[in-house]
């Protein structure tokens, strides 16, 4: 039953759309990420570890993850004014707090990491993305990590639980459920959701999520090692 | 906010955690006692004032004819905002909602806006020209943890008990009439319920030092149907499948206990 529900821009329920991911893609930053999906573009770039000035922040037994989520006044429909707003407040504070877990902050006392996601252009599901392009400039920068964390939207539309919504999608459908998850362990560590769902339509999109989640780690671990992986062989050492 | 608490009390509080005990003698899964006395501000279409033990809320609903947005011409407007007031913690200070406020101001319109609480298209006076415009501003008066569930259970029982003014039109020109006072189109009640994890162990309603020591948090927001509404994970740790899956049963359970405290409004 399921196969058969084709969505308006022609997906199956569990296909997401085409993702281009690059790494060190800026010459200034210390690590740096550039996601393509759909019509989603969002450029990530991170500085750090470097010193924290402002001592009231730092914390003497690690470092600081300060997060920055910023749409470009251009990048939506109606122009954004620029500047942070409460949407974007929020979705700093959840990304550092998705991608917390997975760095070795420890190793850096009273310095501070910091992360800025810049989206061009929206169309839908930008802070997984933003959650992603982040893990991926992260490892671009050399940052010690435990695993690069993976994310994805899932969401119902027309009474089907479906992966990776669209813009439309979001605005017309019933529920939407962005997730984080570190795969090496399959432990969540960002999870949201709005809408209406019954517990098992959502444990059935908690499901869909981690299998979106997997597919985003493979392409991460792919445009890591087209960049870094120095062997012919195509064998990578983790 | 830099919370510092000393680790013989942290000590304390796992090694009672360990034995399945809490510092205030509650059970995992017991909140603290809820006091709600609504129409507490008069000036106010709707207010509640509520408590969950040592935290306080008052929640206000102000309304006022403003013009809709542009993408839903024929739907009211919500607007909800949270301060933490400074006299309500030694960590909160004066000035613009920090991400915390920003945070529960969110997680708490997503449950009323997607249960949805309120029949927004009803709120409609004129199609793209004038429409009912409510206010929601939640005021953290006292902290004492767990302010999620507490803001939400305000504003919505301020809701509850909001009355509008009804409108007339006078010569075509609108008059809003202050004597007859109608109640909200209330179409779902939602709360939130927040479980937090601790040392490996799952909790309902924190006082603020084991708020302080807490590893994650999810929020949870059911509709009186037991479905789904809102959810929110916060806190710097991860959760396994698992502890979301036992979170969600936790908050089910004590969702009907908050909404049986709910219908005990006088509405």
């Amino acid at each position: 039953m399921k196969e058969q529900f084709i969505r308006k821009d022609g997906r199956a329920f569990n296909s997401l759309r085409t993702i281009k991911m690059e790494v060190g893609v800026l010459n200034n930053a210390d690590g740096s990420a550039y996601i393509e999906c759909g019509n989603n573009k969002i450029l990530v770039g991170v500085y750090g570890p470097k010193e924290l000035y402002s001592k009231k922040h730092a914390k003497p037994d690690g470092a600081v993850l300060r997060c920055k989520y910023n749409m470009a006044p251009f990048s939506v429909t109606e122009r954004k004014r620029p500047g942070p707003d409460r949407r974007s407040t929020e979705i700093s504070k959840l990304i550092s707090e998705a991608i917390t877990p997975s760095i070795f902050l420890e190793k850096y006392p009273r310095s501070s990491i910091d992360i800025s996601i810049e989206v061009l252009e929206a169309e839908g599901g930008t802070r997984c993305l933003g959650i992603v392009g982040a893990s991926l400039a992260l490892a671009d920068a050399e940052i010690p990590m435990k695993d690069l964390i993976s994310a994805c939207a899932v969401g119902k539309v027309d009474n089907h639980i479906v992966v990776d919504l669209s813009e439309e999608e979001d605005q017309t459908g019933q529920a939407d459920m962005p997730v984080a998850i570190m795969p090496r362990t399959g432990d969540i560590t960002f999870l949201q959701m709005d809408g209406n769902l019954s517990v098992p339509e959502f444990e059935e999109a908690l499901q869909l999520a981690f299998d979106g989640c997997y597919y985003i780690n493979q392409l991460q671990q792919q445009t890591l090692l087209k960049k870094y992986g120095g062997e012919k062989d195509g064998k990578y050492y983790l | 906010m830099v919370n510092i608490i000393s680790e013989v009390s942290k000590e304390k509080i796992f090694d009672l955690l360990n034995h399945e005990q809490r510092i205030d003698d509650r059970s995992f899964t017991e909140y603290r006692d809820i006091r709600i006395e609504t129409d507490y501000i008069g000036k106010a279409e709707g207010s509640s004032m509520i408590s969950i033990g040592g935290t306080t809320v008052v929640a206000g609903v102000k309304a006022q004819v403003g013009t809709p947005f542009s993408n839903s011409p024929d739907k009211g407007i919500i607007i909800t905002n949270t301060e933490l007031l400074a006299i309500a913690s030694r960590q909160f200070e004066y000035g613009p909602p920090n991400k915390f406020a920003v945070e529960i101001s969110r997680v708490v319109d997503r449950a009323i806006r997607e249960a949805p609480l309120i029949d927004l298209e009803k709120l409609c006076i004129i199609e793209d020209s004038k429409v009912w415009k409510l206010h929601i501003d939640i005021y953290i008066l006292d902290f004492d943890g767990n302010l999620m569930d507490a803001a939400c259970l305000a504003a919505v029982s301020a809701l509850l008990t909001t009355k509008i003014p009804s409108v007339k039109f006078v010569n075509d020109e609108l008059s809003i009439d202050n004597e007859h006072l109608t109640r909200l189109p209330i179409k779902n009640k939602s709360v939130l319920c927040t479980i937090v994890k601790i040392n490996d162990q799952l909790i309902v309603d924190p006082v603020y030092v084991e708020e302080t020591l807490m590893d994650a948090s999810i929020s949870i927001g059911f509709r009186e149907d037991g479905t789904l509404c809102a959810m929110q994970k916060c806190g710097l740790d991860l959760m396994s499948v698992k502890e979301v899956m036992q979170s969600m049963n936790i908050a089910f359970n004590k969702s009907q206990e908050l909404f049986s405290i709910l219908d005990d409004i006088k509405q």
